[in-house]
């Protein structure tokens, strides 16, 4: 992983490549590289689908080693929904792929003349780039099928569907899983518009002949895998709940805790959680013969993802997860399962993020243009986008577009992202970051990792008024560095309460690169990224004044707490002093 | 199903089922929406737990992570009394940022503290009482069975809709379903079959 693979777009006679060592990103992966390359190559006030922006995409510091967990690849660039930076990461396998192949990034640039398609053939001899309109509008399953038929089914792609190529807000890139199905999706943010503009339908992986990324300390690094992956199933959340019932495990908790946003976000219950919970979704599965405990990528064992087959006992999508089953579901009143997994293949298939789009149909639902709870009308909408129409176009470009569009007031977005499953009334603490994440809405944002282990920013005292603000502003330093590893986020349950297992992190890191990480090394990481993106906004034009929660999350009480969000903008902004 | 039995019991029907070892789990539904239970109540949560559900210090220390009061998460088992006609909710350490802060005295707890529930005074009346019950989780299949044979009261309409879901072979005897419809709550026992063991 010692270079970066640059494809001129704009070059005359067609996409120039370029192979070249990593020169001042050296040492960096993940979301700290996506976040390096475009702080410090794009013009801030450049145009998110202009020749000016960048499509980063980036395996983790620690993908293509036998390292457990290290599958998650971060693709940035400025993005076409909040205006700011972006970085949205992915499970599946092009991840590991990418790095045993020696790439730290591939990044696209510059803009094609015409309005042409291409492939990117990426394997141990070389990159080819190849224009093949025969791929337009193609949906992401039918585009991996094309491509196991042109490269076998040795290959991971990275590709986008129709909202991508139609250039919508709300596209995701796609990532096959080991199955090589198109079910992972770096979702946030429309990078997925960025890489049709760049006219790049997909990226073929192919690494046949390579092998593992060797560490500095070969024995050091077998040991610190194996005592990370004893703390993993060890643990009663990675290795019970989670490789069980999936992340939709959450749904009931959620729900009891009166925080499940439903109805867009007019209540914090939904009456038929019951129906479309994780535990009945496993039960479900198995009854159908699908599979509730499967990983997403090689070298995952915490297994949280699944297969979802349908009535009939065939294929339908993955296991639809936590975020996907709420935000098509009690956010839309709809509590039928079979129907929230065909609202997820379609989403798949045309690339769409799942959240972004079952926050809209929301808005949609509330404009009046479909019932809520109406299952059918919510799948024809889906299938509105999929085809480009007037109302599809506005509904593919998210919720924001959609709520201004019908002039609608309850429109759940932060810095026009729509907000994650968890209503920042019932829990504000998670309100503070919704609001002051550099991504916009983003629940991942301040995930990760215990601050008292990682000691961020010396000890927090969470009983102190203050504390909120602290806990947000570590847990978003700490997310920031593990986005930067290529570790899935889910590992930060067993980190956050076992710290032998987060020893067994730093020590993995440690052994690989030749160093010894401390937590502060770690903490130094995380701001350091962070600072990047937030220059990198500010000089777009995301001020403190874009730090907020929609008015009505400030009015509005939420059943059946009754409660509004009291964290004041004083409080908010002084989340990034440091 | 193996047999079914549907009979009176006054106020609410009363259904009790046998079923084979893996047939508790369609009745699941009905653990995670709410059941009530007929328990000593005026006790704080762990007293409960420890002498109403006879569950050991070691599982509710280790296992039920996540404890919900009419909605509101708890941190302090001791401190927090259960009263007639509350609802109780439990579940294991639950994943993300959000299973963090919900579960009971952990340190992202006060990132919901608008919400968290505050301990109260023991209250004046202790006795018998009625109060719902949610489980989630791991607690759904670690303890859901043992109720479910212990006999839990189920909303009769809910009920009826898991039953009809039934494949064909287990809905045998249960054709008096629809005399449950129009009764509100149905007392459901479900005992699972012992198989039969050949020489």
């Amino acid at each position: 992983m010692d270079k970066l693979l640059r494809i001129n777009m704009s070059a005359e006679g067609g996409p120039a490549v370029s192979v070249i060592p990593l020169g001042e990103y050296v040492g960096l992966g993940g979301r700290a590289l996506t976040s390096a390359v475009v702080s410090k190559e794009v013009p801030p006030l450049a145009h998110p689908l202009g020749e000016d922006n960048k499509l980063v995409i980036a395996p983790g510091m620690l993908s293509g080693t036998i390292a457990a967990m290290s599958g998650r690849c971060s693709v940035g660039g400025k993005s076409p929904l909040t205006g700011g930076i972006k970085e949205s990461n992915s499970g599946g396998q092009a991840s590991q792929v990418l790095a045993r192949l020696g790439y730290a990034a591939i990044i696209l640039e510059g803009k094609p003349r015409e309005n042409d398609l291409y492939k990117v053939f990426v394997n141990k001899d070389g990159v080819k780039v190849t224009r093949d309109n025969s791929l337009k509008m193609l949906g992401n399953y039918g585009l991996v099928e094309k491509m196991k038929g042109e490269h076998g089914d040795k290959i991971a792609c990275v590709s986008i569907g129709p909202a991508g190529e139609m250039k919508m807000c709300a596209a995701t890139v796609a990532f096959t899983d080991m199955e090589l199905r198109p079910t992972r999706h770096a979702g946030r943010g429309g990078l997925g518009a960025v890489m049709g503009s760049k006219g790049v339908k997909v990226i073929v992986l192919d690494d046949t002949g390579m092998s593992h990324r060797v560490p500095k300390d070969v024995e050091k690094f077998r040991a610190a895998n194996k005592a990370f992956v004893d703390g993993l199933r060890k643990h009663p959340v990675t290795g019970e709940g989670l490789p069980a019932f999936g992340t939709n495990i959450l749904a009931n908790v959620i729900n009891e805790a009166g925080a499940y946003p439903t109805h867009n976000f007019l209540w914090g219950r939904f009456v038929g959680t019951s129906k479309i919970s994780g535990e009945t979704e496993a039960e479900l599965e198995k009854a159908r013969g699908g599979n509730p405990t499967h990983g997403c990528h090689r070298g995952c064992v915490i297994r949280c993802s699944g297969i979802f087959h349908d009535k009939d006992g065939h294929y339908l999508t993955k296991q639809p997860e936590y975020e996907t089953v709420w935000a098509h579901g009690a956010n839309c009143g709809i509590d039928d399962i079979d129907a929230i997994a065909m609202l997820d293949r379609l989403d798949d298939d045309y690339g769409l993020d799942t959240i972004e789009m079952g926050a809209t149909i929301g808005v949609a639902m509330e404009a009046g243009i479909a019932k809520f709870g109406d299952a059918q009308a919510a799948i024809n909408l889906i299938k509105e986008v999929g085809k480009g129409s007037p109302l599809g176009r506005i509904l593919g470009n998210g919720a924001a577009m959609t709520g201004r569009a019908y002039g609608i007031e309850r429109v759940p977005v932060v810095k026009n992202q729509a907000l994650p499953a968890y209503d920042p009334r019932a829990i504000q603490g998670i309100g503070v970051t919704y609001a002051t994440s550099t991504m916009g809405a983003d629940h991942t944002a301040g995930y990760a990792v215990a601050t008292n282990i990682l000691k961020v920013g010396g000890y927090v005292d969470p009983l102190k008024p203050e504390g909120q603000i602290e806990l947000s502003r570590n847990l978003q330093i700490a997310t920031a560095a593990i986005d930067s590893t290529g570790m899935c986020l889910f590992i930060a349950f067993a980190v956050m309460d076992q710290p032998e297992t987060f020893q067994a992190l730093l020590d993995l890191l440690s052994a690989f690169y030749g160093m010894n990480m401390t937590g502060d090394d770690v903490t130094a990481l995380g701001k350091k990224v962070l600072t990047w993106e937030r220059e990198f906004n500010a000089q777009a034009g995301l001020t403190k004044a874009q730090d907020r929660l929609p008015e009505f999350f400030r009015k509005e009480l939420l059943p059946p707490h009754n409660v509004t969000f009291q964290v004041s903008d004083a409080d908010l902004d002084r989340v990034f002093d440091w | 199903m193996t047999k079914s039995n549907l009979s009176d019991a006054g106020t609410a029907g009363r259904l009790c089922i046998t079923v084979p070892a893996d047939g508790a789990q369609c009745f699941f539904p009905l653990l995670q929406k709410g059941f009530v239970l007929g328990v000593s109540v005026g006790c704080p949560i762990r007293v409960l737990l420890r002498d109403g559900l006879g569950l050991t210090d070691e599982y509710i220390e280790t296992r039920l992570q996540t404890v919900f009061l009419d909605g509101k998460p708890v941190d302090d088992i001791d401190g927090a009394f259960i009263r007639d006609g509350e609802t109780l909710a439990l579940a294991p350490a639950m994943p993300g940022l959000m299973g963090a802060m919900l579960r009971r005295g952990g340190f992202y707890a006060p990132m919901r503290n608008g919400i968290t529930h505050r301990d109260d005074a023991a209250p004046r009346w202790i006795g018998e009482g009625r109060i719902t019950m949610k489980l989630f989780g791991m607690a759904l299949r670690e303890l859901g069975p043992k109720l479910l044979e212990r006999g839990i009261e189920v909303d009769a309409a809910d009920l009826a809709q898991i039953v009809r879901k039934l494949p064909g072979d287990r809905r045998e005897g249960l054709g008096g379903m629809e005399g449950l419809e129009g009764q509100g709550r149905v007392l459901l026992q479900v005992s699972v079959a012992q198989e039969e063991k050949s020489d």
